[in-house]
């Protein structure tokens, strides 16, 4: 067997047997299940909650009360008696609330809530909307038209057909695939940040634990710094790959089988929409970032004197990682910005952007080809760079900055 | 084969680790090298296995550049300790051998006859972070000849051993030696070294201040370490032509000649008045040889 083959396997595999690789896989399994089995989890802790009552007093010599429509969260009820007399029930606690409906400006519905505590948010969102369809009805009411004309209105909707007349100029994208593309991306964005952030640490603790404890001495003098590193990119990328697989895998085995199938469906659906270049592009993203991350944590984890260290030296780059996925999160409002664009292009970040303005907007393909490529040389730039103060730098034992030790690094490897 | 170390120097900017080190290990033979801290006996061990390259010199293992043979055939036991705390006993030596390219099946054999020579056979599914230090010590020595190196180097080897561990692993070493292995290794302690080196080198920042045969060394100072037992007195031996300096040792005298002629008229002297318990010259010690010529101190 070959030394880089012994060392990948004595990577991958010992970091595959250990507890903390089976509790944070068992961990994210738990979460996606979570995740599909939602609407049955909300189910049983709101199971329990007893419905609010409001008492609506209804001043509009109208019939704005009819508009307002029963619910598990919330139940209306008409007032019986005097405003006075319903807004002592609710200081007594009888009713949860009472909600004042009078007119405004002759035509329009007012609303006032009285409440002995305000409401939680969800509840409040829902009273919320059923009084602005509320007070739409009633207006449209107010119009006299016919039940029909009103319910026309309210269900009038005027697609914007685009068209592109240059004949040099592709198509665009319809609005529904922007839409997925920006939730799939973001997705991306979201898996990429937490795998590169978690696997980052771990192999640069390897290899501070390794150099700290003098191992890296005795394996470098049996092989070359190179297969060294190699193996540990390579085993710690497999690591993530094998964890990847294993929650992709559940996730679709759960998308089929839970919920009747429901989420299968949707995931389909999600696909389907989605062009064959972006899904190899977000593809090619996410397995060049997992390689980047992984070397420069190889990298940084060699110039630490100990263990403890790793975290202090990891910082910078986890800095970096929040930066583009804070950038990521606010292209799903606004995916063409000048800040979007910039930093889809710069290699550190252009993993979880790019896949979005690929997917987003109607940029040219060869904008995500060049990113790709600067990212792709960046791996290549940095490993060669790694090469050539890897040897020295496991030897380093020094205190002081990073340049510091880089140069002394490379000094002790000539 | 002979290891064959020829005007070696390693510079890092205007520090000279290494400067100018010349020595031979020869077949069968253990080679001591010996020094303070930051002498650049690591230094000197860290070229030799390819980890820093030489600034000037050169490093032949029987005529050919080390650094174009096989890796596999030395063996490197390091100053500190170097083991996966996690990783049972007998996976580790086994990782460690098939990296040195031995068979799983080669290795096996290997790793049973260690492990009983040591006395670790009932340790071989432990984690090596729950064993003592020695033990540890025991498993990185295993890990470092596991696979019949032909150059052993043995930085510190002594380190955290007790006596009886200690003597162990002298008898791995010299029975190494017997099969023709060249070893190399550095120690703070100079009796082990006198009683397993056959030639040493003596490190001072980086110079070697002597190379060659212990008895040579010795030779140099020759026989001016006296110790006498009888009914003296301190002040009045101290007073005797030819005696540098007296140290009382419980019962016994220790006192440094400054040559080795002096002795025959001093044994007259103190025999003058008959029978004394015990009159016993000899050469220096090494450990007082190196305090002599690596620190510029007398005993």
């Amino acid at each position: 067997m070959s030394k880089f083959l012994l060392l990948f396997e004595q990577s991958y595999i010992s970091k595959l047997k250990t507890k903390s690789f089976y509790i944070t896989t068992l961990i994210m399994l738990l979460g996606i299940t979570a995740f599909f089995m939602w609407p049955t989890i909300s189910g049983w802790f709101s199971s329990n909650e007893k419905p609010v009552t409001i008492t609506v007093a209804d001043q509009t010599k109208g019939s704005a009360i009819s508009y307002f429509k029963n619910n598990k969260k919330i139940i209306f009820k008409p007032a019986k008696q005097s405003v006075k007399q319903e807004e002592h029930r609710v200081v007594t606690g009888k009713v949860d609330a009472l909600l004042i409906l009078s007119l405004k400006s002759g035509s329009q519905l007012d609303a006032q809530l009285r409440t002995k505590k305000p409401f939680e948010l969800n509840t409040q969102q829902m009273l919320e909307e059923q009084v602005r369809s509320a007070g739409q009805l009633f207006t449209i009411q107010q119009l006299k038209l016919t039940a029909d004309q009103a319910q026309r209105i309210i269900d009038q909707k005027t697609n914007l057909n685009q068209k592109v007349i240059s004949p040099t100029a592709d198509k665009g994208k319809s609005s529904q695939q922007k839409t997925t593309a920006t939730i799939v991306s973001y997705a991306v964005a979201l898996i990429i940040y937490l795998f590169v952030l978690s696997y980052l640490s771990i192999i640069s603790s390897e290899i501070a634990a390794e150099k700290d404890s003098r191992i890296m001495e005795i394996i470098i003098s049996s092989t070359s710094p190179i297969v060294h590193l190699l193996s540990r990119v390579c085993g710690v990328l497999a690591l993530a790959m094998t964890q990847f697989t294993v929650l992709i895998g559940a996730a679709l085995i759960m998308a089929r089988v839970l919920q009747s199938g429901k989420y299968w469906h949707l995931i389909s659906d999600l696909f389907s929409s989605l062009t064959a270049g972006y899904t190899v592009f977000a593809i090619l993203f996410f397995f060049f970032a997992c390689v980047l991350y992984t070397l420069l944590g190889a990298v940084l984890g060699s110039l630490v004197n100990k263990v403890q260290d790793v975290g202090q030296a990891v910082m910078p780059v986890t800095m970096v990682l929040m930066v583009g996925f804070f950038i990521a999160i606010s292209g799903m409002s606004n995916p063409d910005t000048l800040l979007i664009k910039i930093f889809s292009f710069i290699p550190f970040t252009a993993s979880m952007i790019m896949p979005m303005r690929i997917g987003a907007t109607d940029m040219s393909l060869w904008q995500g080809f060049l990113s790709l490529v600067l990212l792709g040389l960046t791996i290549v730039g940095l490993f060669i760079f790694s090469l050539r103060f890897y040897r020295g730098s496991v030897l380093t034992y020094t205190n002081g900055s990073f340049i510091k030790k880089i140069k002394q690094a490379i000094q002790l490897s000539k | 084969m002979t290891l064959t170390i020829e005007h070696l120097t390693k510079r890092f900017q205007d520090f000279h680790a290494v400067d100018n080190l010349n020595f031979v290990a020869e077949q069968g033979e253990i080679f001591g090298l010996i020094g303070q801290n930051g002498a650049g006996k690591t230094t000197t061990f860290r070229m030799i296995l390819n980890l820093l390259a030489p600034s000037s010199g050169t490093i032949k293992w029987a005529d050919a550049s080390v650094h174009t043979l096989n890796r596999d055939m030395i063996g490197y036991l390091p100053e500190e300790r170097g083991l996966y705390p996690k990783m049972p006993v007998e996976d580790q030596l086994m990782f460690f051998g098939r990296l040195r390219g031995c068979s799983k099946a080669a290795l096996k054999a290997e790793i049973d006859d260690w492990l009983e020579r040591f006395y670790l056979s009932d340790k071989r599914k432990v984690l090596t972070e729950t064993l003592s230090k020695g033990n540890q010590q025991k498993v990185q020595l295993i890990a470092s000849l596991i696979h019949k190196p032909r150059l052993l180097i043995l930085d510190e080897p002594f380190s955290g051993l007790d006596p009886v561990n200690a003597g162990l692993l002298k008898d791995a070493i010299v029975s190494l030696k017997k099969q023709g292995t060249v070893i190399i290794f550095s120690s703070h302690r100079m009796d082990h070294v006198e009683e397993l080196c056959d030639h040493i080198c003596l490190l001072k920042r980086g110079k070697s201040l002597f190379t060659g045969a212990i008895i040579d060394l010795k030779k140099q100072f020759g026989k001016i370490n006296l110790t006498i037992r009888g009914p003296f007195d301190e002040m009045e031996l101290s007073k005797i032509p030819g005696v540098v300096s007296v140290a009382k040792d419980k019962d016994m005298y220790r006192l440094l000649l400054s040559h080795e002629n002096d002795a025959r008229p001093i044994f007259q002297m103190l025999t003058t008045d008959g029978f004394i318990e015990r009159f016993s010259l000899d050469y220096l010690s090494l450990e007082e040889l190196f305090k002599r010529k690596v620190a510029s101190t007398l005993v």
